[in-house]
């Protein structure tokens, strides 16, 4: 009598984990957001054109996006665009070796041709980092001005806090921005971000900083988002992307759940570089090797303040 | 001596109740036959029992005993993997079992966006034809009639955070909704599992094809097609993978996907998909619900009506 009510208890056990449900994500990531299990480097360039399209252009603001679907954490480091560096696979097209990090972008634009791999500006500005950092990139996402403004303006506009005054006495007709709250527009939240301080353009690398913080709590605000489906449709052809629309809902998804606050911002330290006694502005290392150093730190999950 | 007494009694019982179930279960599985002459006979003059059943000559036996819903819907409570309590309507079909078609909203309300289409495809009188200034899809006054080949039953429901807009972007956890949502719907009284269909607006129209492709992969029922307003891999599973799952099956699938040409997302993830049934409806930027206008060249609602009867007809593209 025990062995069969045994039995039946095992059978029970056996058909009741028949009745287990398959993998719900089918044949993805097992990464929170399905995303991949293993840390993503996305390249995101806001270019200095003002019309429509990606044809020319210069990078004008650089992030690398370190993004980790298991351990749900993301990270921002931002590089100044005058940074002097070897650009690769050019020599032949224009006999240059050299030049600054914006410019990689815009020898590997469609209209100049020079880079014949794939992604364009990003994918030569992509095999820069590689070649002079050893950071390798998976993703890029390039946006110009047009589609910054326009994004921001469809949003409804950002709030940013302007931590430090942003004006310039030589420069009159440059905006002013004092300390303090603001609510932008697209055209000033543009303006804001390209504020040029031709004697520090690393500084500059904070405010684009200050304006994704805005962006981010503006499209995760209770108004916006049931508007993020429309809106990745609107502008998903305005950008230059090679992401999967899967690939930016996992993203959007980790950003989503991510508290603004936990997210770290980092970028090569001004006192690690220096502006040399050259015609133009460039930033050079003081120490040769030091950013690389820095970015394999935040490979490894470590960020520079 | 008790415990013999108390043998015997329990032996009588089990031998009356052996014989009692046998009884029952001769009237509801072999109608048709004289049961009675198997069972105890009783004297001529003795009233039957009114448990006896003398079945209709005629009558034809089915596997359930069918009971046809009142139009009304029904409020269905039901619970996630995770234990969130989500509302869905049931609209029951006029006749059962009968196929289902599961409804998913859009982020920019819940499962009342539906609730006219819903209406008007269960068919069952209760749509009255009114107008909605705002949104077209809820101004049925310009529905065109439904041609579909027998009664359907309908069953909406809103995820989570979502009552009247949704308040997060939560794609992972609104999985788990549509998961649930879809075992739910198969076990819905009156419901041919075999035969379900989802339909869906952007957000909802990504987790349409997912429940479909879901319901197929988990085998408690069998989706037979899923018709999609504006989807754009928004839930984090690449739309086109599912699809392509679905429309290489056998028999194949018919997926639907409609979309206004500057929507780039949904014209990215429908246009060029190999056997997917894809309507653009120019340079719009209309998405989800918004593409359900009247007077357009190809109208939305007779598209849906088309592709029921082509899912329901086993047919693919």
């Amino acid at each position: 009598m025990k062995r069969l009510v045994y039995a039946i208890l095992i059978a029970g056990l056996f058909l009741s984990l028949l009745n287990v449900k398959p993998a719900r994500a089918m044949g993805q990531g097992d990464g929170i957001c399905n995303g991949p299990e293993e840390v993503k480097y996305i390249l995101v360039i806001g270019t200095d054109t003002r019309n429509v399209g990606y044809l020319y252009g210069l990078g004008d603001s650089i992030m690398v996006l370190r993004v980790d679907f298991q351990k749900q954490e993301v990270g921002v480091i931002g590089f100044p665009r005058d940074l002097w560096v070897v650009i690769p696979d050019v020599t032949e097209d224009n006999g240059r070796t050299h030049g600054k990090l914006n410019q990689a972008y815009f020898f590997g634009t469609e209209g100049m041709g020079y880079y014949s791999g794939e992604g364009y500006g990003a994918g030569l500005m992509a095999e820069t980092m590689k070649y002079n950092w050893g950071l390798e990139i998976d993703h890029h996402i390039v946006f110009n001005m047009r589609t910054f403004r326009d994004v921001v303006d469809a949003l409804g506009g950002i709030e940013v806090y302007n931590p430090a005054p942003v004006y310039s006495f030589q420069q009159p007709n440059q905006p002013k921005f004092f300390a303090g709250g603001y609510f932008f527009g697209g055209q000033e939240a543009l303006m804001y971000a390209r504020y040029r301080d031709p004697q520090n353009s690393v500084d500059r690398v904070d405010r684009h900083a200050i304006v994704m913080k805005g962006l981010f709590n503006q499209v995760f605000s209770l108004t916006t988002i049931p508007k993020i489906p429309e809106l990745i449709g609107l502008y998903k052809g305005n950008v230059l992307t090679d992401m999967h629309l899967a690939e930016l809902s996992q993203f959007l998804c980790l950003a989503a759940q991510t508290d603004y606050d936990d997210v770290r911002f980092g970028r090569i330290p001004k006192d690690s570089l220096y502006i040399p006694d050259w015609v133009g502005f460039v930033w050079l290392e003081k120490e040769p090797g030091s950013i690389e150093i820095l970015l394999q730190d935040f490979q490894d999950g470590k960020w520079p303040e | 001596m008790m415990k013999k007494h108390h043998f015997v009694f329990l032996f009588i019982i089990l031998i009356g109740c052996l014989s009692g179930c046998g009884a029952n279960q001769g009237i509801s599985d072999n109608a048709g036959q004289d049961q009675s002459t198997q069972l105890v006979p009783l004297p001529s003059d003795t009233p039957k029992p009114s448990l006896t059943f003398t079945p209709e000559p005629t009558f034809t036996p089915t596997v359930t005993p069918i009971v046809i819903l009142d139009p009304e819907p029904i409020e269905i409570k039901f619970t996630t993997e995770d234990g969130v309590k989500l509302d869905g309507l049931y609209y029951p079909a006029s006749n059962n079992p009968a196929p289902l078609i599961v409804l998913v909203h859009w982020a920019r309300g819940d499962m009342t966006e539906w609730e006219q289409i819903a209406l008007w495809l269960q068919d069952r009188e209760l749509l009255e034809r009114t107008l909605d200034h705002n949104r077209s899809w809820k101004s049925s006054d310009w529905f065109p009639e439904l041609d579909i080949e027998g009664p359907v039953g309908v069953f909406a429901f809103t995820m989570r955070d979502c009552q009247g807009s949704c308040q997060s972007y939560s794609p992972e956890e609104w999985l788990l909704d549509i998961e649930a949502a879809m075992q739910r719907a198969a076990n819905l009284q009156g419901v041919d599992k075999e035969r379900i269909m989802t339909a869906g607006a952007s957000i909802g129209a990504d987790g349409a094809l997912y429940g479909c492709a879901w319901v197929n992969q988990a085998g408690f029922g069998s989706c037979t097609g899923s018709f999609s307003l504006s989807p754009a891999s928004l839930l984090t599973i690449p739309y086109e993978e599912l699809a392509k799952q679905l429309i290489s099956a056998e028999p194949s699938l018919p997926i639907y996907c409609l979309f206004g040409l500057r929507d780039d997302a949904s014209v990215e993830t429908c246009l060029d998909l190999p056997g997917l049934v894809a309507v653009d409806y120019g340079y719009i930027e209309n998405h989800g619900f918004e593409l359900i206008q009247p007077g357009q060249v190809q109208d939305p609602l007779l598209l849906l009506n088309e592709f029921i009867n082509l899912s329901l007809a086993g047919v693919g593209e």
